[in-house]
């Protein structure tokens, strides 16, 4: 029972990681409606630049994380810009391919700027345990959990009291009325793909100090699909259910199964249940389904 | 057809031509004007190119891979050939767009909300929620709830509730009459003429509906394969045989006529003749 309580706790904070991973993802769909493939480079590219401005230019982390982000967002917006702006009234097909072909040259430019050796990120988590009640916690993950907390009680504020925040809600809702009322697709497009981008620098950050700073971050890109397809592509609250979901699956399969069945079930776990969500609720266990009246 | 030079005509378009998708020429020249303050009715079959000729004014044919090849469209005096939605709503002038069109997962009060983004702050939009809500006071009752659970016609109500939130001084209404009730419909369109009445907001209409449409504007104009074939006053509209024959469902005595008597060359032959 013990052991059960443990994994399930440890998944749950595995699960903050993986929403904020996930809640770029959904901030770009929600607001620009496009389905980014390049979610795992964006966090690199923010993994990148979090170790780049704290370990090489040695700014301290109160100033350097949020310089970082600053730096992600312009990056977002500069994406938004030149790739997909042109781009606006093409089919989904079309901006699927562009998010893969801007996934391709993030990755070149991140080893070609910054080369393939590992990077480490500076250690501003504390890295310990933490024992609670006979528990025991990573305090990493601790922290990632509380970072996650803060960035869903920010882009809930955004979204219900912000116009900016509204306007995205329109645009994800009807583009086409959206655009009858004034709102510019363009600026909402942007704004999302500058959220998108201050929060793949967190992201980075909170994964890069758990996995150091290279190439296998993107690798992530890929578990941020069951994450929000639990979740439903729009729901920033489901991105986090979501991500504790697919984290307690992973790490009570991890503790149960794995041993059985061989190592590596753990990692596939998660895909599974995405199938098993998509054959019962396609739209998502906390999406919506469209309203329709009959 | 000769464009109308009134002194206070707001809204002018002047030989029209718009092209969807680089080859399908929808308007051939269209010439229409508005006066200011009153309401026009643009009435035609489907295909005619009544939507097309609101959308070249509010700036929404992009969006259909549309363009104004040629002619003009002037709004007190400033071309709004080209320019960008959010442009043409700064400029005083916003579209409801058929079919409603609410946002099905904001609130009423949201929907309401959007429609002021490009002209006021949102706590200056709250204070205008207010206005709209006087006027459509159906919406008021259901400000918590998800634009897509209301009825068709609370639809169409928040529709032009939510244009009417950025102050527009031209409203543009695409089909308001679309799969209503007739209840519903001489509900909508009482609001419409009051809003005319107490504020002075000039209307531009597309209808199908063309008694009701004939009922509340002053003018009107009948599109016919991307050009005006007719226009007048809504009395001499009313009282032209072909308009009521083919628009309004009526024949000369009264009788019901059947679809097959239609012969559509006719009209064809008189109105362009």
């Amino acid at each position: 029972m013990g052991e059960f309580v443990q994994l399930t706790a440890n998944g749950a904070l595995l699960g903050f990681m993986y929403a904020i991973l996930a809640m770029g993802f959904v901030l770009v769909f929600k607001g620009s409606g496009v389905i980014n493939f390049s979610q795992g480079e964006l966090v690199l590219l923010g993994a990148y630049v979090v170790s780049w401005v704290l370990a090489t230019l040695g700014v301290p982390f109160w100033l350097g994380i949020p310089l970082a982000a600053l730096v992600c967002a312009v990056a977002g917006v500069l994406i938004e810009r030149f790739a997909l702006r042109r781009l606006l009234n093409e089919s989904m097909l079309a901006l699927i391919m562009a998010t893969i072909a801007l996934g391709s040259i993030i990755r070149g430019l991140m080893s070609l700027i910054f080369g393939d050796r590992t990077r480490s990120m500076p250690e501003i988590l504390p890295t310990g345990t933490y024992e609670v009640l006979g528990l025991r916690f990573s305090a990493l993950m601790v922290w990632a959990a509380v970072i996650g907390l803060l960035l869903l009680g920010a882009l809930a504020w955004f979204f219900s009291k912000t116009k900016l925040g509204l306007a995205m809600q329109a645009v994800a809702d009807d583009r086409v009325a959206a655009q009858s009322l004034g709102m510019s697709l363009g600026v909402v497009n942007a704004t999302a793909w500058a959220i998108a981008g201050a929060v793949a620098a967190l992201a980075g950050f909170v994964w890069g100090s758990f996995l150091g700073v290279d190439g296998r971050l993107i690798a992530l890109g890929a578990l941020i699909f069951p994450v929000v397809i639990l979740g439903g592509l729009e729901s920033i609250p489901g991105a986090v259910i979501g991500g504790i979901v697919v984290g307690i699956v992973e790490s009570l399969s991890a503790g149960y199964l794995d041993d059985v069945v061989g190592g590596g079930f753990s990692t596939v776990a998660p895909l599974l249940l995405l199938l098993v969500v998509l054959l019962v609720r396609p739209y998502g266990l906390f999406g919506r389904p469209e309203i329709e009246r009959v | 057809m000769s464009v109308r030079t009134d002194v206070d005509s707001v809204l002018a378009i002047d030989g029209l031509e718009v092209v969807y998708n680089r080859v399908a020429l929808v308007l051939k020249g269209v010439s229409l004007s508005v006066a200011r303050g009153s309401v026009v009715a643009l009435l035609g079959g489907n295909g005619a190119g009544k939507t097309t000729t609101l959308r070249a004014v509010s700036g929404l044919l992009a969006h259909e891979r549309g363009e104004v090849v040629s002619g003009s469209v002037s709004w007190m005096g400033e071309s709004l050939v080209r320019l960008s939605p959010d442009r043409t709503v700064k400029a005083g002038v916003v579209q409801v767009l058929e079919g409603r069109r609410v946002f099905e997962h904001l609130t009423v009060d949201e929907n309401l909300l959007s429609g002021a983004f490009t002209t006021k702050s949102l706590r200056q939009a709250r204070q205008a929620t207010s206005v709209v809500y006087d006027y459509f006071p159906r919406l008021a009752d259901r400000r918590r709830q998800h634009g897509g659970l209301l009825s068709g016609g609370e639809q169409q109500m928040l529709a032009i509730g939510r244009a009417l939130m950025s102050e527009p001084s031209l409203l543009l209404l695409d089909e308001p009459s679309l799969g209503l009730s007739p209840i519903m419909v001489s509900e909508i369109f009482e609001i419409i003429t009051r809003l005319n009445v107490d504020t002075g907001l000039t209307v531009l209409m597309v209808e199908q509906n063309a008694e009701a449409a004939l009922s509340i504007a002053h003018h009107g104009y009948v599109l016919e394969n991307g050009r005006v074939v007719l226009d007048g006053t809504s009395d001499e509209l009313r009282n032209n045989q072909d308009v009521s024959e083919f628009y309004l469902g009526l024949s000369g005595v009264g009788e019901r006529k059947s679809y097959r008597d239609v012969k559509t060359y006719r009209r064809r032959k008189r109105w362009l003749g």
